[in-house]
């Protein structure tokens, strides 16, 4: 795919001329977006210091997964769809792009 | 506060950041980000616990101890790193208003969870047998909860000063 056409589809879209346009919507996007990263990291944290056997070792894994994980994928969706409207935002390059998808887990 | 951020910009130790922007600040900002991640994860995995959403099959104690250490630890490294950071960049955040106000909150929030985890220590069977039940108690959790989203959203805002109009000293100046 051509991602030029794309990024240029992404830019001259209605969402992204009113993410331009709004003084708020952009900051707010980015906070949401390190609301959900911090809550997505957290919440992985506890149930990796689980499996690793540094932390909370007497509760049962399988309680603590079916405890915690939704949280997790609630805040995973939080923090892709802020990160989603990121790239229509002011100056959606490539390298932003390639960036982007590397780091989303 | 202008005065004495151009003086901190002049010190030795903000010239050495300043001299090494290209990697120190980024750094600096991104183990701020993990602190957030700890503290935040903490408030909201005691938050959920208090709430009665998550880990009802630990005491409240339990939970508080599991966590509390992680709390602490993590506005330990956001005090260090968000020093770093004010003595890197004094003008662009002290003169701010979102940097007080997010400091204001900060303090609110430490108040708080200082008395509650005192409280707790000292009327275990209290909190663990009615306190916890409470609807204002539950009312408390969300607010603490929202404070942190708020002091998130402010840390962000310090680099968007100029959207609080006549209220940011930066667009005074």
């Amino acid at each position: 795919m051509d991602i030029d056409a794309l990024l240029k589809f992404l830019e001259a879209s209605g969402l992204a001329a009113r993410i331009r346009d709004s003084v708020f919507l952009f900051p707010m996007i980015e906070s949401t977006h390190v609301i959900g990263l911090a809550l997505v990291f957290g919440t992985i944290a506890v149930i990796d210091l689980r499996l690793l056997g540094i932390a909370s070792t007497q509760r049962s894994f399988h309680r603590m997964a079916s405890d915690i994980l939704k949280w997790t994928w609630g805040a995973f969706a939080l923090t892709a769809a802020a990160h989603a409207q990121d790239y229509c935002g002011p100056g959606a390059t490539i390298i932003e792009f390639m960036i982007g998808q590397i780091m989303m887990p | 506060m202008k005065q004495f951020a151009e003086w901190l910009s002049t010190t030795s130790s903000s010239v050495f950041i300043q001299n090494h922007n290209g990697w120190v600040i980024p750094t600096i900002q991104s183990i701020h980000i993990v602190g957030i991640a700890a503290v935040f994860g903490s408030v909201f995995m005691i938050c959920l616990r208090i709430l009665g959403w998550a880990g009802m099959d630990q005491t409240l104690r339990q939970t508080t101890s599991r966590f509390g250490p992680w709390l602490t630890g993590g506005l330990w490294l956001m005090l260090v790193t968000g020093i770093l950071m004010v003595i890197g960049e004094p003008v662009r955040e002290l003169v701010t208003f979102s940097f007080w106000l997010k400091m204001f909150l900060v303090a609110v929030s430490t108040v708080v969870v200082t008395i509650f985890q005192s409280s707790l220590r000292k009327h275990e069977q209290r909190w663990e047998d009615t306190l916890v039940q409470r609807g204002s108690i539950k009312g408390l959790a969300i607010v603490t909860f929202l404070i942190w989203v708020c002091i998130i959203i402010l840390g962000r805002l310090i680099a968007y000063d100029h959207i609080w109009g006549s209220w940011s000293p930066a667009t005074k100046a």
